[in-house]
């Protein structure tokens, strides 16, 4: 790593703490063991937060190596997970709606690491990633996609119904902003049993102007609940570019009497920053809203080209400059945290994780006829009967 | 029928009328009489207590003490925490009481009426209903949505409507309607425990009636089966289903039907022949029908007078028949045979009224319910009332078993006619005992039509006690055409 460091330093555009750690590395044969290295480094986020009725959050965020090399991995096995997922809808494995959330890996991945299992989650029906950043295995995102029996919801749901209850994840949702009254009612039981937790409620541009999120926020803001809405703001609400659907599209303003947060979205560590300092002002004060600045790089869903209301050039440019995985990895690798390759090693292994946990969904059976019956109620009766 | 007639009638068989009513009432020795919104408030009261998950929200559910005070007393008992007062945003605040039922807590959301649910009806069923399917059994949603169903009084197309069919078509949802106060208290109370959403339809009339209840249906612990109807009334002609208020209305139509009439003259004006069929038929009667241990005593002829001591079911039954001799509706092959005799019977009536008292009587002008006990006690129907309690799940081995021995449905509810609970059951019955009908089944229901305001126009709007009556004779004796349909 020394080596090649030396060789390219003149070509490399690395930050001033590559030439700091040179002597370090050089003197240094044996690898360090990079994963769990927990030094702390503090890092900028790309763009400045701006707020709405609160002050912002500082940009520097502490972050350490395992921290850094556990968003790369993640965001990097979201990514490969959303790609496959791709292929397997062309092939007709996945039937039905198909959302993807690939580009908007960060805010899955930087909520996560500012909060808890105790924190509560719930988003729309891009949901694919925000259940694997809870815990959720590839296994169950592939065997439910393909509605087999080792799926998340045993097959019975789909896409856009995948819940994790002892994550506390509560979906996949699939009406459009009826996930955010629902939040701020987890939000509200966390307050009534004093749980001392916050919920996640994720929204998108799409569902910003719901008539039912500000009557949520409304009584969240009379009843101080911990809710935090956050506005994934890709600028497209399916076709509509948000400047055709929001009179106001600075959704970090829309709570009017709630404060609010612009964070960059494609910036994993501004996202776990924002989140921070959302849990903490929930906490104490009630809802708050973030806003983050995102993008998808795939249509609204699978039967959505995504370029008949954006160009390709908006789409690659975003690709090229915003990209979240790619920010982390230049992030790693000026810090020397981890080589090219040995990020390449981790991204072959994703794959063939992928690739097995396909063929694993692939030979899962379908449910048992009797199931078409099973969890209709939780206490059923035994009265009603199927219909002959 | 006739004003000396009934009350000779009132006066021969009041015995037999007072145990009529009073078997309607009772359902123990005890005496203690409670509003349905007491019922409603005392269960709310308990399982509060019982279990601190439980909380309320609604609007005016708080300081108001409820819109119709059935959440009197309990912000003051309970506290802002466990009684909240919502502001006028059913979606938001539904969706909210879902998101706390997914979270473990158990919320009871009042709805000022259900017509306001429809602003909040996604989260009813998407969100609530189908969350346990969705999820396979990981998110249940322990929740109550209730409030009042249904006509009121003059409130309006807007503020009228019946949700029940509606809500009782959706799987995943348990939908309950209460009749009386026992009803209210155990069916809330089991609302209140299930792990399931359920929609409870109460009804605004309903709330200030007094119904006798027992020491059990006080105790705490009380609490009815979810799925289970009861049978109000026994009876072995017409099976009539009803729930909420229609309940009142079906037992109203009961006990018109119930007196008993100790003699009847009948005269023929037919030759001998036809006398000795008369007689044989009569005879059968005896045999056949014995309603209540009266049977038919005596027979006999005198001059052109057959004297028979009868419940007045059976001899009516017979000179309807007879009279009728076109109509079919019968029970017995044997009787069936003898109606397409021509007897001329109309005079025979008239004979008799004149015999009973030496006056000529006449129908005396009266309100709807004792002109349809009138025309009832010439039926003399048994009807069988039951009070549905569960509109999902439909408790359809009770209506099948009790059609399969009164071998005739008629079904009543407030609601609009189309795709309403009365097709449902009779879906159900036919499916389930087609053979068994002797007669189509019959739906009552709330005309077709936005619930007008003036007066006159919702009472047609909404089923009265005559509409029952007229259908219960319909589906004894065919002999009244059916009601003109707009």
């Amino acid at each position: 790593m020394a080596l090649s460091r030396l060789a390219s330093s003149s070509s490399s555009s690395s930050s001033r703490s590559a030439d700091l750690l040179k002597p370090l590395c050089s003197a240094i044969s044996l690898r360090r063991p990079i994963s769990t290295d927990t030094t702390p480094i503090t890092v900028e986020t790309s763009v400045p937060f701006t707020s709405h009725q609160c002050d912002t959050p500082s940009r520097s965020v502490q972050t350490n190596a395992k921290e850094l090399l556990t968003f790369f991995r993640d965001m990097a096995l979201m990514r490969r997970m959303e790609i496959a997922a791709d292929s397997l809808y062309k092939a007709k494995l996945i039937r039905g709606f198909c959302h993807l959330y690939d580009g908007q890996e960060a805010v899955a991945v930087g909520m996560e690491a500012a909060i808890t299992k105790k924190d509560c989650i719930i988003t729309a029906y891009r949901d694919h990633c925000t259940f694997v950043a809870r815990g959720g295995t590839l296994l169950e995102v592939f065997a439910e996609l393909m509605g087999r029996q080792a799926g998340c919801s045993r097959g019975k749901g789909g896409s856009m119904h995948f819940y994790k209850k002892d994550s506390n994840f509560y979906g996949g949702h699939g009406i459009v902003g009826a996930q955010v009254p629902l939040g701020c009612g987890l939000a509200f039981a966390q307050k009534y049993s004093k749980d001392e937790a916050v919920t996640f409620a994720l929204y998108g541009d799409g569902a910003a102007n719901q008539g039912q999120l500000f009557e949520a926020l409304n009584i969240s803001a009379l009843w101080d609940l911990p809710a935090i809405l956050v506005c994934e703001n890709n600028h497209y609400g399916m076709g509509t570019a948000e400047w055709r659907a929001s009179k106001s599209p600075a959704y970090y303003k829309r709570g009017d009497y709630a404060p609010g947060l612009k964070v960059d979205g494609m910036d994993a560590l501004a996202v776990k920053q924002a989140c921070t300092f959302a849990k903490e002002h929930a906490l104490k004060n009630g809802p708050i809203i973030l806003e983050m600045d995102t993008y998808r790089y795939h249509g609204h869903s699978m039967s959505d080209p995504g370029s008949t209301y954006r160009t390709r050039d908006e789409i690659t440019g975003v690709r090229q400059e915003r990209d979240p995985v790619e920010r982390i990895r230049k992030l790693i690798l000026s810090h020397d945290l981890a080589t090219e390759k040995e990020l390449k090693d981790i991204e072959k292994e994703i794959r063939k994780e992928v690739d097995d946990a396909i063929a694993q969904a692939k030979e899962n059976p379908l449910p048992e006829s009797s199931e078409l019956f099973t969890n209709v109620y939780a206490k059923g009766l035994g009265v009603e009967m199927s219909f002959h | 029928m006739l004003a000396i007639a009934r009350q000779r009638m009132l006066g021969q068989s009041f015995k037999k009328i007072l145990p009529a009513v009073s078997v309607l009432r009772s359902y123990s020795s005890a005496a203690k009489q409670i509003t349905v919104r007491e019922a409603l408030n005392s269960a709310l009261d308990e399982e509060m207590s019982a279990d601190p998950k439980v909380f309320l929200m609604g609007e005016e559910v708080g300081e108001y003490q409820g819109a119709y005070k059935i959440t009197k007393g309990l912000l003051e008992k309970y506290g802002p925490e466990r009684v909240l007062d919502t502001p006028i945003t059913e979606a938001g605040f539904t969706g909210i009481g879902v998101g706390a039922a997914y979270c473990g807590l158990k919320p009871v959301v009042e709805f000022m009426t259900f017509n306001f649910s429809m602003q909040a009806i996604d989260h009813i069923i998407n969100s609530a209903a189908k969350s346990n399917y969705m999820s396979a059994g990981q998110i249940s949603v322990p929740i109550v949505f209730r409030g009042p169903n249904g006509a009121a009084a003059g409130v309006g197309a807007q503020h009228s409507q019946c949700y029940a069919a509606w809500y009782a078509s959706c799987p995943g949802l348990k939908v309950l309607s209460p009749y009386n106060s026992e009803d209210a208290r155990g069916l809330l109370k089991a609302a209140i425990r299930d792990p399931d959403p359920v929609v409870f339809l109460e009804n605004e009339l309903l709330y200030g009636e007094s119904f006798p209840v027992s020491d059990e249906v006080l105790d705490s612990s009380f609490c009815l089966p979810i799925g289970k109807a009861k049978i109000e009334r026994e009876g072995k002609d017409v099976t009539i289903t009803a729930f909420s208020k229609m309940v009142g209305y079906a037992l109203k139509v009961c006990l018109l039907c119930s007196v008993y009439l100790d003699k009847l003259y009948v005269s023929s004006t037919a030759g001998y022949a036809r006398k000795i069929k008369i007689m044989s038929l009569l005879y059968q009667i005896r045999h056949g029908h014995s309603n209540k241990g009266k049977k038919v005593l005596a027979v006999g002829i005198e001059n052109k007078i057959s004297v028979i001591d009868t419940p007045l079911r059976a001899s009516l039954t017979l000179l309807l028949r007879l009279k009728n001799t076109f109509e079919k509706l019968c029970l017995e092959q044997v009787l069936l045979k003898s109606v397409k005799e021509k007897l001329c019977l109309s005079t025979s009536m008239s004979n008799a009224k004149q015999n009973l008292s030496g006056e000529k009587l006449e129908d005396e002008p009266g309100d709807s319910g004792s002109h349809a006990a009138e025309m009832l006690e010439k039926d003399g129907i048994y009807a069988e009332v039951i009070n549905l309690r569960s509109i999902r799940p439909l408790d359809r081995s009770t209506i099948n078993a009790s059609v399969r021995k009164t071998n005739r449905l008629i079904t009543v509810e407030e609601g609009f006619p189309q795709h309403g609970l009365g097709a449902e059951i009779c879906a159900s019955v036919v499916e389930e005992s087609f053979s068994y009908l002797d007669a189509p089944v019959e739906r009552i229901a709330g005309a077709d039509v936005p619930m007008p305001y003036a007066a006159n126009l919702e009472r047609m709007a909404v089923p009265q006690v005559e509409d029952i009556v007229r259908a219960a004779k319909r589906a004894c004796y065919r002999s009244v055409p059916l009601a003109a349909t707009a």
